[in-house]
């Protein structure tokens, strides 16, 4: 799948899941700068976007994400 | 005196006492147990959990077996101190380490129900300040109360972490505001008051021990 399509996948289930329409993508931001991403909608977000794209992330895996970047390198290494 | 009482790295045969210690001191001297009632999930099958996480291999937070230092008495752990340097080894906080444990292995109809009660504890969640050392779970078995071992396992956490990071200059405590027990040991060890947070929702109390959380801060010289 291309880069393009998983992130356009990856902002919708964000902005559903933050409730707020208005998140727009910028790579470099990590969870922490995003409004309202907090432990919960962090986990309800990794639990979608594993239904989204059948895949399942790894304990060690989600430890080393950064950013939203480094959250869709992962994706793409897994579809 | 205090040479019969071994100071040490926890390790996995301590860590029926570890989740012992953490029920313990998440209900604050109550009995209410914040991660069984916002999950709905009954503290037996919680502590089940709990050592799930702990025999994860997950560094930098207050469920990972690497953060606990333990207090032995004739083979036998009688205290628990969680502390971990923030942010040190990576640029994932705590919190989130702690959230991908529970992601990986709480039930996931539980997540979600977890997720709509996130307004009941969203304004006494408090962030952790970078290269600062977090204490957490501070837990003394009854029976060897009044020993300062809560202090001595803090202070050799902050030797431990002085020697990984010269420049540390901040400990950190989060403390219900209610237990004032904990409070006078905190304090009793140099730890001052920095910020009340106060819980907006009317529902905090059903869930969890007090609708008030207290940041505590020792600064190192």
């Amino acid at each position: 799948m291309e880069k393009n399509a998983i992130v356009e996948k990856t902002l919708i289930i964000i902005r559903q899941v933050l409730k707020n329409e208005k998140i727009e993508w910028n790579g470099e931001l990590t969870a922490e700068e995003i409004n309202g991403w907090d432990s919960l909608s962090h986990m309800i977000i990794i639990t979608e976007l594993e239904n989204e794209f059948k895949i399942k992330f790894k304990l060690k895996e989600l430890n080393k994400l950064d950013n939203l970047d480094s959250l869709i390198t992962l994706i793409q290494s897994k579809v | 005196m205090n040479d019969e009482y071994l100071i040490r790295s926890a390790v996995v045969t301590d860590n029926i006492f570890i989740v012992e210690a953490i029920i313990a001191a998440e209900k604050s001297g109550t009995e209410k147990l914040g991660l069984s009632t916002l999950f709905n999930i009954p503290e037996p099958e919680i502590k089940k959990l709990l050592m799930c996480c702990l025999d994860e291999e997950s560094s930098g937070c207050e469920f990972s077996l690497n953060s606990f230092l333990i207090a032995e008495y004739s083979g036998k752990p009688v205290a628990a101190v969680a502390g971990w340097i923030e942010n040190f080894d990576s640029n994932i906080s705590s919190r989130t380490i702690k959230t991908n444990l529970i992601h990986f292995v709480f039930p996931k109809e539980n997540i979600l129900i977890a997720h709509s009660n996130s307004d009941i504890a969203k304004d006494i969640l408090i962030s952790r300040e970078k290269n600062t050392l977090q204490i957490e779970y501070v837990y003394t078995h009854n029976e060897y109360r009044g020993k300062e071992l809560a202090g001595r396992l803090i202070n050799k956490h902050i030797a431990i972490s002085r020697a990984k990071y010269p420049g540390l200059a901040k400990v950190q405590v989060q403390v219900f505001n209610n237990n004032q027990s904990a409070k006078k040991v905190y304090e009793k060890y140099g730890f001052k008051p920095i910020s009340l947070y106060t819980s907006g929702s009317k529902e905090t109390l059903k869930y969890l021990p007090y609708h008030e959380k207290l940041l505590m801060e020792k600064v190192l010289k």
